[in-house]
């Protein structure tokens, strides 16, 4: 193996995230699989252009109901999400709506943008704060989460040491669709969150 | 089960016998065998994570009180109250006067053993306050009047028509008898509970020192739900909980859902810092830490200390060939299993389940399966001479009597070869004695072997290659 000092020339500095080459590549993949085998449906990744579209899609799946906007709205705005999703003739639900818990589970679809993601163990980290209920992703029936792929992390400790959790009153790792295996130990999805999770890999 | 660790009822031989015979429990058992081997391939899959988490869970035993300060202090910079309870009751009264002071009607509860240890749901229910166990299987159980018989899957005891008909015959409702409609009945039952409630009560699977941090780990999402919507939430905590740097969860939690459940990660892990904050937008208003002793902090220093690195995974209840016969019911305890056995009467000072060391075979299988390490065998072995003794952590001194004379002539004869030599050989041919001696004292004293292994290898290396028989 080239020395340290060849391969930081060769593949960037290596703590810049999303420039790793293929160690970030393969998180992605791991993600993608961990996500996958835990019940949730992944996409992407996909550019940012072609992000809104891709969310309309997503959301297609749960049609009938609004989409309501939570964790991480800024993002979504950023990637134009929300005015894609009105195109579309989706009825959106504000975040403030957390205020009125029916009204959320009333909705098809909850929207979130993670602050990170965890490649190890398939999370996606949602931050609960301003414009970011925590109930957004549990009442409605579908939960479609974006992930920037710069924001995957390969390991548990990598996106705990990124984290202070005294910043949010609630930090949540959701590694698929609410789950039991009460029953005989043999998994059902959906029990008191959503049925399903779709996740958009973005970047 | 108010306050109390154990029912009084039969025998443990008695309620194991009654299992045993039981079609139903038998064949609802059979579904262990899904979960046979968590704690076993974690421990040979990931020994890094295993013996990471066994250091790092003896390290803050060790200082438990330093870390109890420095999370104490942590969850109050955090704006959480923190009531300190030395035992059930206590415990029980600080969540009473929460319920109380906010005029508390109805509770939304995610599964806790904690909770489960004080009794805190009879206990509300007896101060006039509805209480709704939200877990799917916890709330089968509370239906049907029963005590969880697993950590992990509490109404591991039935099988999914035994739980649909449990709810049919409690509710009157109609209830479907397939896992998946059976599953979303639950889900539409207690949805409009959880908007109901006034207060929350959760447990906790860890809570770091560092930052105040309640660490929450469920599959189904009901404990977030309940903290997201009811106005106050209370944590039950048991002191050995605590951990000390966020960066320890790194270890602790793949390797406590890999143990509970063989899965990289639950579907909902939540990091609780304080309640809501200006500008959240749910989340509970006022959010109360019972930490609960119990009888726990008295094992630091003991040979039973390391009792405490216990993290509640259930892979030694899934291991081990006794709970797989006859579930947790028998054991008539809170915690059953291998390490319910060594629990229960560590926790009462010897007063409750101090037959529980004896239900077991010692065969190792919760040592292997255990993720942390504990060597539960060894510490069943130790519990069956200490509980003599009444309370197994108590000070005393070492017994008076001297071993007895048979005892200490037979120690003495074994401990020279020559001895050892004649007293076999003439035992190898008195093979029949030995076995009515067996069955005169009750006990299962294997006859000795027709030909000795010294003799077979003696005869083996200088008669070149003769057989053992």
């Amino acid at each position: 193996m080239a020395p340290a000092f060849v391969r930081r020339w060769r593949d960037g500095p290596v703590s810049a995230p999303g420039r790793h080459g293929g160690r970030h590549t393969e998180s992605v993949r791991e993600l993608t699989e961990h996500l996958r085998a835990a019940g949730a449906e992944v996409e992407g990744p996909v550019p940012a252009p072609g992000a809104a579209a891709a969310v309309v899609e997503l959301a297609a799946a749960a049609p009938h109901g609004a989409v309501a906007l939570g964790a991480g709205e800024h993002r979504l705005e950023a990637l134009g999400v929300p005015e894609a999703l009105r195109a579309a003739g989706r009825e959106l639900v504000r975040p403030e709506a957390a205020d009125h818990p029916a009204r959320l589970a009333a909705a098809a679809v909850g929207l979130t943008g993670a602050e990170l993601a965890v490649a190890e163990t398939g999370s996606l980290v949602l931050a609960a704060g301003p414009g970011r209920p925590r109930l957004v992703h549990l009442l409605p029936d579908r939960h479609v989460c974006v992930v920037e792929v710069s924001a995957v992390r390969p390991t548990l400790a990598e996106a705990l040491a990124e984290i202070d959790p005294r910043s949010a009153s609630a930090w949540q790792f959701v590694s698929g669709p609410s789950r039991t295996s009460d029953l005989e130990m043999r998994a059902v999805l959906g029990v008191h969150g959503p049925l399903s999770l779709a996740v958009l890999l973005v970047g | 089960m108010s306050g109390a660790l154990v029912t009084p009822g039969r025998s443990v031989r008695e309620r194991t016998a009654a299992a045993v015979a039981d079609p139903d429990l038998q064949a609802a058992l059979r579904n262990l065998d899904r979960r046979l081997r968590t704690g076993t391939d974690l421990a040979r899959g990931r020994p890094d994570l295993r013996s990471s988490a066994a250091a790092l869970r003896r390290r803050t035993t060790a200082e438990l009180d330093a870390h109890l300060t420095r999370l104490t202090e942590a969850l109050e910079e955090a704006g959480a109250h923190v009531h300190p309870a030395p035992d059930a009751a206590a415990a029980v009264e600080a969540v009473l006067a929460v319920a109380r002071r906010h005029g508390v009607r109805r509770v939304v509860k995610s599964k806790s053993m904690a909770t489960e240890e004080i009794g805190l749901a009879a206990a509300l229910a007896a101060a006039g306050i509805e209480v709704v166990e939200t877990d799917l299987g916890e709330h089968a159980v509370q239906v049907a009047g029963e005590r969880p018989s697993h950590l992990i899957t509490p109404v591991i005891h039935k099988t999914v028509g035994g739980v649909a008909a449990t709810f049919r015959v409690r509710t009157g409702a109609e209830v479907p008898g397939e896992a998946e409609s059976l599953t979303r009945w639950v889900r539409d039952r207690l949805r409009p509970q959880f908007a109901a409630a006034d207060l929350s009560v959760t447990g906790a699977n860890f809570a770091v020192a560092e930052t105040g941090t309640l660490v929450v780990v469920t599959n189904e999402g009901n404990a977030d739900l309940g903290m997201a919507l009811a106005p106050v939430q209370v944590a039950v905590v048991p002191v050995e909980k605590v951990v000390p740097r966020l960066a320890d969860l790194a270890v602790l939690l793949p390797l406590l859902t890999r143990a509970a459940t063989g899965q990289r990660c639950t579907s909902y892990v939540t990091l609780v810092t304080g309640p809501r904050r200006p500008g959240d937008l749910d989340g509970p208003a006022e959010l109360h830490v019972v930490l609960l002793d119990n009888g726990r902090r008295r094992l630091v220093g003991t040979r039973y200390e390391e009792m405490l690195a216990c993290v509640r995974c259930g892979a030694c209840l899934n291991a081990c060939p006794v709970f797989r016969h006859v579930s947790g019911h028998a054991y008539d305890a809170t915690y059953s299993g291998p390490m319910g056995a060594v629990l229960t009467p560590l926790l009462s000072g010897g007063r409750r389940g101090a037959e529980l060391p004896w239900a077991s075979t010692l065969c190792g299988a919760c040592t292997d399966a255990c993720p942390v390490a504990i060597p539960l065998a060894d510490l069943l072995v130790h519990l069956r001479a200490d509980l003599r003794g009444g309370d197994p952590v108590a000070p005393r001194p070492r017994p008076a009597r001297p071993r007895s004379l048979g005892a200490a002539a037979w120690a003495r004869t074994w401990a020279h070869p020559a001895w050892y030599r004649a007293t076999t050989a003439v035992a190898a041919r008195l093979g029949a004695v030995v076995r009515i001696l067996g069955r005169w004292s009750g006990r299962d004293l294997p006859p000795p072997a027709a030909v000795r292994f010294r003799d077979w290898w003696r005869r083996r290396s200088c008669g070149g290659g003769g057989t053992a028989r």
